[in-house]
């Protein structure tokens, strides 16, 4: 497994403008498996989580100047990416199909060459899909990367109460397409 | 009939799948798109003379020079203005003198009148003594 400097190094390299591009590019050597994880449970399809966590980065770098440290790195870069994947669901989310938006979402998982899963897999991802945005983050988050409400308030810079409201809605809307969809 | 039932949800397994060395690469691939950032260059900046080393050499002796024609031109006014009184003073007195003669007979007393011959004496730096050998030498 690479080794790769703390958060603190980090953080103190990428303020030396000499050494800001190396350690930036270690910072995403260091981060990009987790990231991508985080940002594909939520938007699906591996080419849109390829675009998203690219941007994610290059807003990252952007705002390197602005990042004074406060949160920690990994919270800040979370943030960003939790940021890019709602905005790109909302831009995506609007160019569905009107007619039959669950057709449309259900045929981006079976097409999905990058998705190994089981009918049961098959099935929990389309009720995901179907799900709005923001519940579609909460519960990927919180299903899939076994995040605490604790973390995931830090990374979405909400309460964990409307947290927890959003994870339980979630959870009613895909019981209900599993008994629909029986 | 599958339920869901997310507490039985066994973290780890997950179906979806990366293509083969996407992490390996995908740093470089993003640095790419990151351009080099250039040394700043410093542009040579034109100075105007005035800011100029040569000027500021030479700064120096032009102000030894201004100081020197101040002084010298203070001094010229200083004695123009005491020319120009003088001669306003000789004028003045002249004058006096002249008026004093066309009021020799309408002096209110002698005592006036000697007082104006005697100004006019003093101005001519003559006394009366000459005045006298004056008049006897016309006689």
């Amino acid at each position: 497994m690479a080794q790769y400097p703390s958060d603190k190094d980090l953080v103190i390299m990428l303020k030396d403008p000499a050494m800001r591009r190396k350690a930036f590019e270690q910072m995403v050597a260091k981060y990009s498996s987790r990231l991508y994880w985080q940002i594909r449970h939520v938007v699906v399809y591996h080419d849109d989580a390829d675009d998203v966590l690219q941007n994610t980065f290059l807003k990252a770098w952007g705002g390197l100047d602005t990042f004074r440290g406060e949160a920690m790195l990994s919270t800040w870069l979370y943030r960003i990416a939790a940021n890019e994947s709602f905005a790109f669901l909302q831009r995506k989310n609007d160019t569905l199909s009107l007619d039959d938006p669950e057709a449309a979402v259900g045929g981006m998982v079976d097409n999905d060459p990058y998705f190994d899963g089981d009918e049961a897999d098959n099935k929990l991802k389309r009720a995901v899909l179907a799900l709005p945005p923001r519940q579609r983050m909460v519960f990927s988050m919180k299903y899939y990367d076994g995040l605490k409400y604790e973390e995931m308030a830090r990374r979405l810079e909400t309460s964990e109460g409307s947290l927890k409201a959003s994870y339980h809605i979630a959870v009613k809307k895909i019981e209900e397409f599993f008994r629909d969809n029986d | 009939m599958d339920k869901f039932n997310s507490d039985n949800h066994t973290f780890g397994r997950d179906p979806f799948k990366v293509p083969e060395g996407y992490f390996d690469n995908f740093a470089s691939r993003l640095m790419e798109r990151i351009p080099q950032e250039q040394p700043s260059v410093e542009l040579p900046c034109k100075v105007s003379w005035w800011r100029s080393e040569k000027f500021a050499k030479v700064k120096p002796y032009l102000y030894l020079a201004a100081t020197f024609c101040g002084f010298y031109f203070g001094m010229w006014v200083y004695n123009y203005q005491k020319n120009l009184y003088a001669e306003r003073n000789k004028v003045a007195a002249v004058e006096h003198v002249n008026d004093s003669e066309r009021t020799i007979g309408s002096a209110d007393t002698q005592d006036d009148y000697d007082d104006y011959v005697n100004d006019a004496c003093d101005y001519m730096m003559t006394d009366s003594h000459d005045i006298i050998a004056c008049l006897v030498e016309n006689e």
